[in-house]
């Protein structure tokens, strides 16, 4: 814990400016965007996997795993298998279905996916998970979170761990402070360009993974009919692009090289089999 | 009709898969003069399944936002039905890959998925970007917040969770290696595809 601190005040000093901390102004937002983009490249495997789990174990406390051990190691294998086609195969990845009714995932640093049972769901097969799923491991990839909590820590969290900082004492404090703002990224969500990268990269992990390359279009479209009034999709739809607009992407660059990839048949038995039993 | 159509339709939320069993069924009780008492339960149980199951598109209604084909077939090199102006109203039915098998006036047949939009609202909820830029702007761990009481996955249950390290040493529990994951992959015919990330196209 004690290794953060340097790591924490080198990014402050990067992005921390007192007399001007509370303005908003664009091309400001913009700098820090691109400065913390460059300081979460200082964060290393360790401290972003400590950092993800911290955040992990909060979104657990607000929601406690979905208690069914076979739909539980389901994901997990279906995710793992995932991540071995991505650049970063040997993070401690890990997956889980959260018992809630709303419909969401998570995914925290250092490799942690966390799905609800009511996204699960609405779910029709394995290729319509893997797109979920990959689209939340790009998260992880790119470092979204760990970029948004540095965005974040230049006002109150920046202050605390500078403070703390020139007093000469590391506290370990100053982990769970980065925690709780950590989770605080979730309920105010990412970039939405981050978004848009994580649905173009995730259709590619998926198809890498022997997959429909159209199982997260399928979702977004579901996602676009559904209810807008529905209390169990608020905060998801808060937090990201509306799904037409993240459908209108997905048109803009998937033409036709996808049509040639579909998923084998077997996956469809075995979702229903780990995963509609329960419903 | 024995059920009322509208029910019927809130109901008609079953995979695929259930489909030739359900239609068996259906096949079965609304023949005239069937009267057995075993199979209505089991017709309204499969009913009850399928409404707790996830929403297949069956009657799903979606709109083009382009001049789009119907296909014979789900391939683009297959024969042509009609062709639908932007912004036709169709009835999904099912999805294959890219495509979506469709029913509308000018005829049915296969379209592709990313030439169609939902009809509903949900657009209109995501985020704008003025919102994310606002909210950006602002620090998110000042904000005074009430302890509800409840959890969930709220805005605002997600500003006042507690770690729970129990759950997370169960969630580690379930993770499994890469072989695991391998041997998971062989067991449905899983093979890996040479494919690299798309380029963003210029756009964000």
């Amino acid at each position: 814990m004690l290794k953060l601190a340097p790591l924490f005040l080198g990014f402050i000093f990067t992005l921390y400016s007192p007399a001007h901390a509370f303005d908003f102004d664009l091309q400001k937002a913009l700098n820090v965007v691109q400065k913390a983009q460059q300081a979460s490249k200082t964060i290393e495997a360790p401290q972003e996997i400590q950092i993800g789990d911290g955040i992990a174990a909060n979104l657990l406390g607000a929601a406690p795993l979905f208690s069914d051990n076979q739909s539980q190691q389901y994901i997990n294998r279906v995710g793992r298998w995932l991540s071995l086609q991505t650049e970063r195969p040997d993070l401690p990845w890990k997956f889980g279905i959260l018992e809630s009714a709303d419909v969401n995932a998570f995914a925290t640093p250092g490799g942690t996916i966390l799905i609800t049972r009511g996204l699960l769901q609405k779910l029709n097969n394995e290729s319509e998970l893997a797109g979920v799923l990959a689209h939340e491991i790009v998260h992880v990839l790119r470092k979204h979170h760990l970029a948004a909590l540095q965005k974040s820590a230049r006002t109150g969290l920046a202050t605390e761990l500078l403070g703390e900082a020139l007093k000469g004492k590391a506290d370990p404090a100053l982990l769970d402070k980065a925690i709780k703002a950590g989770t605080e990224v979730y309920a105010r969500g990412l970039d939405k360009d981050d978004e848009f990268e994580a649905d173009r990269m995730g259709i590619v992990i998926a198809t890498r993974a022997g997959y429909d390359p159209y199982g997260l279009p399928a979702v977004l479209q579901m996602l676009d009919a559904s209810d807008a009034q529905d209390s169990s999709l608020a905060l998801m739809f808060k937090t990201h692009p509306a799904p037409r607009d993240r459908l209108g992407r997905l048109d803009k660059i998937m033409g036709n090289q996808f049509d040639a990839y579909a998923a084998p048949k077997q996956t469809d038995k075995r979702f229903l089999a780990a995963v509609a039993r329960r419903k | 009709m024995k059920y009322p159509m509208k029910q019927l339709m809130g109901l008609l939320a079953i995979p695929l898969s259930n489909l030739k069993t359900v239609a068996k069924w259906l096949v079965i009780a609304i023949r005239p003069g069937y009267q057995s008492t075993t199979a209505r339960p089991l017709i309204c149980a499969l009913f009850i399944f399928g409404s707790l199951a996830a929403p297949v598109h069956a009657e799903q209604v979606a709109y083009t936002v382009r001049s789009t084909e119907i296909k014979q077939q789900p391939f683009s090199d297959a024969a042509t039905v009609a062709t639908l102006n932007e912004k036709t109203s169709v009835n999904i039915l099912s999805r294959q890959g890219g495509w979506m098998k469709i029913s509308s006036e000018r005829g049915s047949g296969w379209v592709k998925l990313l030439s169609l939009r939902s009809n509903s609202t949900a657009g209109k909820q995501g985020d704008s970007g003025l919102q994310s830029l606002l909210n950006a702007g602002r620090s998110g761990s000042s904000g005074v917040t009430v302890a509800t009481g409840v959890r969930g996955l709220s805005e605002e249950d997600l500003k006042n969770a507690r770690p729970n390290p129990r759950e997370l040493e169960k969630l580690q529990r379930y993770a499994v290696d890469k072989a695991q994951a391998e041997k998971f992959a062989r067991g449905a015919k899983l093979k890996n595809q040479q494919l690299d990330y798309l380029p963003s196209n210029g756009n964000s």
